[in-house]
C-alpha cells in the first residue's frame, strides 16, 4: 500500500520541479530588457524606496519627488516621443524586501532604476540589477562600498560616507576642538560605515583623540541606559550616524539627562520630523548633509511645485530622486534609445548635467567627481547653513 | 551613575509592569497567552494621540484636566478594544484547545497592527504633548517629571488592582474562575462577563501604558507594541505568569537587568539580552520568580 502511494507523490515532485524550471526559463526570457519595438508604450523607470517601516516618511518623500519629475517630463511631451512612467516598489528599507522588490521591477521590464534611501537595502539589490544589466541611479544612499564592487551600471548622485565622515571629523576636531568624541551608530550598513570613516578621519586629524563607539538598535525607543553611560564618558561632542527615528529620541534623552555638549548627526537625520519629535532639544543640532533643498537657490520652483502638489515641505531627498529621474531621462535622450545597455553608456559619459542639487559628472566608480558635503544647523526649528 | 541607571531601569520596568499585568490576568483566568496584548498597548497610545488632537480643537493650552481626559479616553478605548477582541476572537473558541486560541491571538495582533497602519500611516507620529519635560536634580541624578509620574501612576494602579482583586465581589469571582470555571458557573457566576471584565481591565492598563510611553518618548508607531509586548510577556514569565505581584516583580527585574545589560554588553545586545533571560527562566525556573501557586492564581 505504502509503496503504491509513494510512486505518484515522487512523480508529482518531479512534475512540479519540471514546472518550476520551465516557468523559471519563461521569466528569464521576458526578463531581457527589450524596449525596441513598442514605441507607443511608455518608457518604464523603476523606483525603489521604503514606503513602510521606520524610514517610510523619507521613502515617500523620494517617491513624491520622482512623481514630480515624471509629470514634468510628460507635460513637456515625454522623451523620444514616448511617455515616461515611474513604477514604484516598496523596499521597506530592508535588504530582503528590497531584493523581492528588485525582482518584481525587473519582471515588469523597467529600463532602469532610481531611488534607495537605505544603503543596506541598496547593497543587497545591486548584484540583482547588475545581472539584469540595467542602470541604477542611487539618489540618497551614502555607504562608500556601494560603488566599489566593480559593477559598471551603478551611479550615485550624492556624496559617500567617506567624504561625510571627513566633514564630521573636521567639524568636531578642528572647529569645536573636541578631545573626546562619542560616535553612536546603529547596526545598519550605512551607520556603521559612517561611524567607521568618521573614526578613521578623526584619528588622522588628531591621533590623541579619545573615541567611544556605542550602538543602538533601529526601532529602539529607550536609550536612557546608553545615555547615562555617555554622561560618564562626558564627550566634548557626540556624532550620531543612524536614522532620524532614533536620532530625534537620542538628543531628547541626552539633553534630558543634562548632557549639554554639541550634538551632530549624519545625513539620515536632516528631516523635518527630527524637529517635530525632538522639539526644543533640536535647537543647535548640527548635521552633516549634502546641500539641502532649502539652501539651494535653484530649488525654489521645485519646492513650490512640491508644496502645491503634496501640501507639505519636501523632505531632504525628494529633490535628489527628482534629479535622479531627470538624469535618467537625459541619458535616454543622449543615447537616443531606452535600451538599458545604451543608457548605461550614456550615463557614464554624463558631462556637466545641471541638476538642482549639483552639476553632475561621474568618476570611474560612478561616484560624483565633485561631491559637496556641508554642515547645517537647526535654528528655530529650521535648517540653516552653519 | 549607578543610581541614575537604577532610575532608568525602574521607569522602563514599570512600563513593562503595566503591560505585563494584562498578560498575567488573562493567563490567570483563561490560560491564554494573549499575543494581541502588545497591540492593545499600541491602540492605547493612538487613542491618547487622537484625544490630544481632539483637545487641540477646543483649547490651545490644556492643563492637568486635559491630561486626565486623555488618559480616560485611552483607557476606555483600549478597554473596549480588549472586550471586542475577547468577544470576537476568543469567546467563540473557548471550548477549543489552547493552541487554537493562541493562533487566534496572533491573528488579532496582525489585524490590529494593520488597521492602525491603514488609518494613521506607516510612519511614526510624534506625540503632541510636552508634558513632564522638566527635570529635577536630586543629588547627582536627573529625574524628569514624567519619570516621577510613571512611577507614581503605576504604583497607584498596582495598589488599586490588588485591592480590586482581593476585596471586591468581582475580584472574588475572577479568582473563583481562575480556580475552576465550571464550578464557578454552577455557583451562578456569569463567567463570560467576568472574563470580559478581566480583558477590559488588562487592556485599559495597557492603554495607560501607551499614553505614558507616548509622553515619555514622544514617538509612537503602529509596530510599537511588538517588541514591548514581547518584553512585557518576558516580564510576566519572569515573575511567574498568572500572578499579579509576580508581574510587578518581573517587570521591574527585567527593566533593571536590561539597563545594566546595556552597561555591561553595549546597546546592540539589549533585546538579545532580554530574550536570553526569557529562555533561561523557561529552562531553569518555569514557574518564575514568585512562582504560581494554583490556590491563589490571581
Amino acid at each position: 500500500m505504502l509503496r503504491k502511494k509513494r510512486i505518484p507523490s515522487v512523480l508529482l515532485v518531479v512534475l512540479i520541479s519540471i514546472g518550476l524550471i520551465m516557468t523559471g526559463c519563461g521569466t528569464k526570457s521576458t526578463n531581457s530588457p527589450s524596449t525596441s519595438n513598442d514605441s507607443d508604450k511608455p518608457i518604464l523607470i523603476g523606483f525603489s524606496s521604503p514606503l513602510t517601516g521606520g524610514s517610510a516618511k523619507g521613502g515617500q518623500d523620494m517617491l513624491n519627488g520622482a512623481r514630480i519629475a515624471e509629470s514634468e517630463i510628460n507635460a513637456a511631451g515625454g522623451v523620444l516621443g514616448r511617455q515616461v512612467k515611474v513604477v514604484s516598489e516598496d523596499d521597506g528599507g530592508d535588504p530582503q524586501q528590497a531584493v523581492q522588490a528588485a525582482n518584481k521591477l525587473i519582471g515588469q521590464n523597467v529600463m532602469g532604476i532610481v531611488g534607495f534611501y537605505n544603503s543596506g537595502a541598496a547593497n543587497a539589490t545591486l548584484p540583482v540589477y547588475n545581472r539584469a544589466g540595467i542602470p541604477v541611479i542611487l539618489a540618497a544612499v551614502s555607504a562608500t562600498n556601494l560603488t566599489r564592487q566593480g559593477f559598471k551600471n551603478i551611479f550615485r548622485i550624492q556624496g559617500n560616507n567617506d567624504q561625510q565622515g571627513q566633514v564630521a571629523a573636521e567639524e568636531m576636531l578642528k572647529k569645536m576642538k573636541a578631545k573626546k568624541i562619542a560616535l553612536v551608530q546603529d547596526n545598519t550598513t550605512y551607520a556603521r560605515g559612517l561611524a567607521q570613516s568618521t573614526s578613521d578621519w578623526a584619528k588622522k586629524i588628531d591621533p590623541s583623540v579619545t573615541i567611544d563607539v556605542e550602538e543602538v538598535t533601529p526601532g529602539e525607543k529607550d536609550f536612557s541606559s546608553l545615555v547615562t553611560k555617555l554622561k560618564t564618558f562626558a564627550p566634548d561632542a557626540t556624532y550620531f550616524t543612524g536614522y532620524y527615528a532614533e536620532g530625534s529620541l537620542l538628543i531628547k534623552q541626552m539633553r534630558n539627562l543634562g548632557i549639554k555638549t554639541p550634538f551632530l548627526a549624519g545625513d539620515a537625520n536632516n528631516d523635518p520630523t527630527f524637529m517635530s519629535v525632538a522639539g526644543a532639544d533640536a535647537e543647535g543640532v548640527i548635521m552633516t548633509s549634502p546641500p539641502m533643498v532649502e539652501t539651494l537657490p535653484v530649488a525654489a520652483s521645485f519646492i513650490d511645485k512640491y508644496k502645491k502638489k503634496y501640501n507639505v515641505d519636501p523632505g531632504a531627498y525628494a529633490v535628489y530622486s527628482y534629479d535622479g529621474v531627470m538624469l535618467m531621462v537625459d541619458a535616454i535622450k543622449r543615447a537616443n534609445s531606452a535600451d538599458s545597455a545604451k543608457v548605461i553608456e550614456a550615463l557614464k559619459s554624463t558631462k556637466d548635467f545641471k541638476a538642482i542639487t549639483s552639476t553632475i559628472n561621474f568618476d570611474e566608480n560612478g561616484d560624483l567627481s565633485k561631491p559637496g558635503y556641508v554642515t547645517v544647523v537647526v535654528k528655530q526649528g529650521k535648517f540653516v547653513p552653519n | 551613575m549607578v543610581l541614575q541607571q537604577i532610575v532608568n531601569g525602574l521607569v522602563v520596568g514599570l512600563l513593562y509592569v503595566l503591560v505585563a499585568l494584562g498578560y498575567t490576568m488573562v493567563y490567570g483566568i483563561i490560560r491564554l497567552i494573549n499575543f494581541a496584548h502588545g497591540d492593545i498597548f499600541m491602540i492605547g497610545a493612538y487613542a491618547g494621540y487622537a484625544a490630544f488632537i481632539v483637545l487641540g480643537y477646543f483649547a490651545a493650552q490644556f492643563g492637568f484636566l486635559g491630561l486626565i481626559f486623555v488618559f480616560i479616553m485611552a483607557m476606555l478605548l483600549a478597554g473596549i478594544v480588549g472586550i471586542l477582541v475577547d468577544g470576537l476572537a476568543y469567546r467563540p473558541l473557548r471550548k477549543q484547545s489552547k493552541i487554537v486560541l493562541l493562533i487566534s491571538s496572533i491573528g488579532v495582533s496582525f489585524t490590529l497592527e494593520n488597521i492602525v497602519r491603514v488609518i494613521w500611516g506607516p510612519a511614526f507620529l510624534s506625540f503632541p504633548s510636552n508634558f513632564g519635560r522638566q527635570t529635577f536634580h536630586i543629588g547627582n541624578i536627573e529625574v524628569s517629571l514624567i519619570q516621577i509620574a510613571i512611577i507614581l501612576i503605576v504604583c497607584l494602579l498596582m495598589v488599586g488592582l490588588n485591592l480590586f482583586v482581593k476585596r471586591t465581589m468581582m475580584g472574588k469571582a475572577m479568582r473563583a474562575i481562575a480556580l475552576n470555571d465550571s464550578a464557578s458557573r454552577l455557583m451562578g457566576i456569569n463567567v463570560d462577563r467576568v472574563i470580559a471584565l478581566t480583558f477590559f481591565i488588562g487592556a485599559s492598563l495597557a492603554g495607560v501604558a501607551g499614553v505614558l510611553f507616548g509622553l515619555y518618548y514622544g514617538q509612537i508607531s503602529f509596530m510599537m507594541g511588538f517588541t514591548l509586548g514581547l518584553k512585557a510577556f518576558t516580564a510576566s514569565v519572569l515573575g511567574g505568569v498568572g500572578n499579579i505581584p509576580g508581574a510587578f516583580v518581573g517587570g521591574i527585574t527585567l527593566g533593571l537587568l536590561e539597563t545594566f545589560g546595556v552597561v555591561a554588553f553595549g546597546g546592540s545586545w539589549k533585546d538579545a539580552f532580554s530574550f536570553a533571560i526569557l529562555i533561561a527562566v523557561l529552562i531553569f525556573k518555569p514557574t518564575g520568580l514568585l512562582g504560581e501557586k494554583i490556590a491563589e492564581r490571581m
